[in-house]
């Protein structure tokens, strides 16, 4: 099993790599600007402007999940070490839990890194410009709702296609389809649009998640 | 007592195998006994890589049963990757794992990994350990393949067209690796290739596949005894020829009349003498080379 993760740990590099500098981008932009201001801000503020850094970064976290669940599948059925694998006398079930649990926690590390600078920023807000933003309990079940949205559906692409690119790239229209269709619904709706959504997310990423294990489990080629 | 499944550790019995309409594997039934080497060849889409494919578990039969090493396939195939060697005809490795890692890396599931063999191996084939895979030559990520296909100590070696577009010397040092371990262990080997030469070389027996049919199961001595080309020179090429029992397949380029004939006798000789108007009759030795090419041709014009 350990071999199996640090095979997968290989195979999400690129991901990996790229999600990092994706992350970075914003906060150099943000730190940049600063710096080129600093002297004309009458009350130079870190914290608010860092928070909202941390906005794009729960938004390339969802990226990254998509790239993630497309390449976890498709990526060694296109290159063919998906037929090496197979000859591995490791069961699917093993091969499924090795690359769920290292998309997890490089998920995870992700999502604690904007986190942290989420709350850590947000303690420096105004309190009267902190009530006025949505709860943040209900931020973060929606981020995880759509992460997981994001993860399933590449997943179940992943889980049959031999492109992790067409995976991902399905699985993010998938999510951008979630977030919007509540805009449909009449104002007199009884439920909020965003509650909608992030129901909406949950149901499908789990069912994407189940459906593609369920298929690559059943599945006799690689 | 001796089950069925140790006499014939290869076993497919009405095997089916269909791509939309197309049926690539058609009603395939064959066995391969306990240490033998099948050599099995046919042109291109004669359906050998989906036969290997289904053997290995890598694409399910539409019908019919396989057994490998006493494993129903696809049902058992977890249970069967311990005692099965697989080499791919484009190596599967890796690409960014180096040797010793790809090594370490297939090591590391296989309890019984022969580490001495491994090590054999890497001497004989020259192999680089800090080499990436993807900068291997074709024949050395062969090479790779066959070393990690068995150092497992497998009970059943399957080659799907390993030494294809390789050069005389690294196909020559490719097959004495596979003669080395699998003469020294008693394994049951199925060795699919275009070169002839090779499978008359490795093989006790050879199957022709042809359309996705089995045309021919036997063993190699056996049918390069029995498969002769009986050349006689016609009296009159416009004649009409009677053609003795047997035949396989017929050539006619000018007067010069070639026939060649399977379970050869001397009678299929005297019926040509007899029933046509022929002036000499000479029989000829055939490889395994003309023997596949006539099978092939002969069933082609029969088509």
């Amino acid at each position: 099993m350990i071999a199996l993760m640090k095979k997968d740990w290989r195979l999400f590099r690129v991901p990996v790599v790229g999600g990092i500098v994706l992350h970075l981008i914003p906060y150099f932009i943000y730190g940049f600007i600063t710096w080129w201001n600093w002297k004309s801000l009458a009350q130079p503020q870190l914290g608010p402007e860092l928070a909202a850094m941390s906005g794009p970064g729960f938004a390339i976290i969802m990226i990254i999940a998509a790239v993630l669940g497309g390449a976890a599948l498709a990526q060694e059925r296109r290159d063919r070490s998906a037929d090496f694998q197979a000859m591995l006398p490791v069961s699917r079930a093993q091969i499924i839990a090795s690359k769920v649990i290292v998309s997890a926690l490089i998920l995870l590390a992700f999502a604690i890194f904007d986190i942290s600078i989420f709350l850590l920023a947000s303690m420096a807000l105004n309190p009267s410009t902190e009530n006025s933003r949505p709860d943040r309990g209900e931020m973060f079940q929606m981020f995880i709702s759509f992460t997981l949205l994001a993860y399933g559906a590449a997943w179940l692409g992943s889980s049959f296609l031999s492109s992790p690119a067409i995976a991902a790239s399905a699985s993010l229209a998938l999510l951008l389809t979630s977030a919007l269709w509540p805009n449909l619904l009449p104002n007199s709706f009884p439920i909020r649009e965003y509650q909608i959504a992030e129901w909406t997310a949950l149901v499908l990423g789990v069912g994407c998640l189940v459906a593609g294990t369920v298929y690559y489990l059943k599945r006799i080629e690689p | 007592m001796n089950t069925a499944a140790d006499e014939f550790p290869i076993v497919l019995q009405n095997v089916t195998r269909r791509f939309g309409k197309a049926i690539a594997v058609n009603d395939l039934s064959l066995r391969v006994a306990r240490g033998t080497t099948l050599g099995f060849i046919g042109l291109n889409g004669a359906g050998k890589t989906t036969t290997i494919r289904m053997l290995v578990g890598l694409l399910k039969p539409h019908a019919g049963r396989i057994t490998v090493a006493g494993c129903s396939i696809p049902n058992q195939r977890d249970a069967v990757k311990t005692k099965l060697g697989y080499v791919p005809d484009r190596p599967t490795v890796y690409q960014w794992m180096r040797v010793q890692q790809a090594i370490e890396f297939t090591r590391s599931f296989y309890p019984n990994w022969n580490t001495h063999r491994c090590n054999e191996l890497m001497k004989m084939f020259d192999l680089d350990r800090n080499k990436q895979a993807k900068h291997l030559s074709k024949g050395q990520a062969a090479k790779l393949s066959l070393l990690l296909a068995l150092c497992h100590d497998p009970e059943v070696l399957i080659l799907d067209e390993p030494t294809s577009g390789f050069d005389p010397l690294v196909r020559e040092e490719f097959l004495e690796g596979v003669l080395a371990v699998t003469s020294e262990r008693q394994q049951t080997v199925l060795f699919s290739s275009h070169t002839l030469s090779d499978v008359q070389r490795l093989a006790d027996s050879v199957a022709i596949m042809h359309e996705g049919k089995l045309l021919l199961h036997s063993p190699v001595d056996a049918l390069l005894e029995k498969t002769k080309r009986i050349r006689a020179v016609l009296d009159d090429e416009s004649a009409s020829r009677q053609t003795p029992p047997g035949m396989i397949f017929q050539q006619l380029r000018g007067r010069e009349w070639t026939i060649t004939v399977q379970n050869f006798t001397s009678e299929q000789v005297e019926f040509i003498r007899s029933r046509n108007h022929v002036s000499q009759v000479d029989v000829l030795d055939l490889n395994l080379d003309d023997v596949f090419k006539d099978f092939v041709r002969g069933k082609k014009e029969t088509v």
